[in-house]
């Protein structure tokens, strides 16, 4: 009978190590795809030539993109784009190649608006388009865009949120 | 005599536009290339412009290896335009018409702003208004004041103020399937 217990008392105890580490292998495995995401950053600036594009990876950036589409509200934009069709600047795009989780499939931003597609298109705030501000100072970081080409456009990002 | 006449007959106005297809000019059908996904994304104003769909943002002369020059510059993106197949066209000409087939009249436009270095292609539809497609934003018939465009040559067209002249292109009035072979 106390064999049998005992027999019994270390089966469950086994049972639960191991329901405890295949939830450890799978958070962590949930972990590590995130870290490894990559979300795919364009800037709309050219008709005819491709555009300056870099990637944003790790934890650090995706989790600042996550913040910001975290704190933003949803709005009533009235259009189903925020993207103007004209020549120059016409916002940036933020792709999710990777399929990062938390995050659509596509996130444009531009003055003030954030288009979110994910099957359905859902429109929220920039408020004083900082994230558009933030998209935009790690093409500089990266060297993919300059001061001077955004000059010439009349995007002056030092000067925001008053208006161009 | 008559023989030959009508063997060259039927090579010009049916053989020929049969393997190749005909010229159309293009009707505005906006619709087509704002998809918000895949067409729109991959497909530029060289794309538009000669209404080709190739989902590769083309570039004037990438389809034959000779790819325009840099810094960009009217004659680099005209003459690559040549090579793919478009023909020069004065300001006053008129695009070549027959029986079978219209080409369609497109006009190139550059930006010189040091910094800012890019070329802008506008195309003529059937309605003889112009349109475009702005990088991988809509198409539009609309310039940058929201005006229509009656003339590229005077539309609002931002930075783009090198206006660099007209060329002929063999499109289609079938959206996204023009027939020059640019890339």
């Amino acid at each position: 009978m106390l064999l049998r217990d005992r027999v019994s008392g270390m089966a469950i105890a086994l049972s639960a190590m191991v329901m405890l580490l295949g939830a450890w292998s799978i958070g962590h495995a949930q972990e590590t795809n995130q870290v490894k995401g990559e979300l795919k950053v364009t800037i709309l600036v050219y008709s005819g030539r491709p555009n300056p594009t870099y990637s944003l990876e790790g934890e650090g950036d995706i989790g600042k993109v996550k913040e910001f589409i975290g704190k933003a509200k949803k709005t009533e934009f009235g259009k189903d784009t925020v993207v103007p069709s004209i020549l120059g600047y016409n916002g940036v795009v933020v792709e999710n190649v990777s399929r990062v989780s938390g995050l659509p499939e596509s996130l444009t931003v531009y003055r003030g608006n954030i288009e979110a597609r994910d099957g359905r298109t859902t429109f929220l705030g920039d408020e004083n388009r900082d994230f558009e501000r933030f998209l935009l100072q790690q093409g500089i970081e990266r060297k993919v865009i300059d001061t001077k080409l955004l000059g010439v456009l009349g995007v002056k990002i030092g000067t925001w949120p008053t208006p161009e | 005599m008559e023989g030959k006449w009508v063997v060259r007959t039927f090579f010009l106005v049916v053989l020929i536009p049969l393997i190749n297809g005909c010229c159309k000019r293009p009707i505005y059908q906006p619709a087509f290339w704002n998809d918000g996904g895949t067409i729109q994304r991959n497909n530029n104003c060289y794309n538009y412009g000669n209404n080709k769909r190739t989902d590769t943002f083309a570039q004037p002369g990438r389809a034959t290896g000779a790819m325009y020059p840099l810094p960009i510059a009217c004659v680099g993106v005209y003459n690559a335009a040549k090579v793919d197949g478009l023909e020069p066209l004065t300001a006053s000409g008129t695009c070549p018409k027959n029986r079978c087939s219209e080409q369609d009249k497109v006009a190139l436009v550059v930006s010189p702003v040091a910094w800012f270095n890019d070329y802008h292609w506008y195309r003529q539809d059937k309605s003889n208004m112009w349109s475009h497609k702005p990088g991988r934003t809509r198409a539009t018939d609309l310039d940058n004041s929201g005006n229509p465009i009656s003339s590229p040559e005077t539309a609002n067209r931002g930075l783009y103020t090198d206006f660099c002249g007209y060329m002929c292109s063999c499109s289609n009035d079938q959206e996204g399937n023009g027939r020059e072979k640019i890339n």
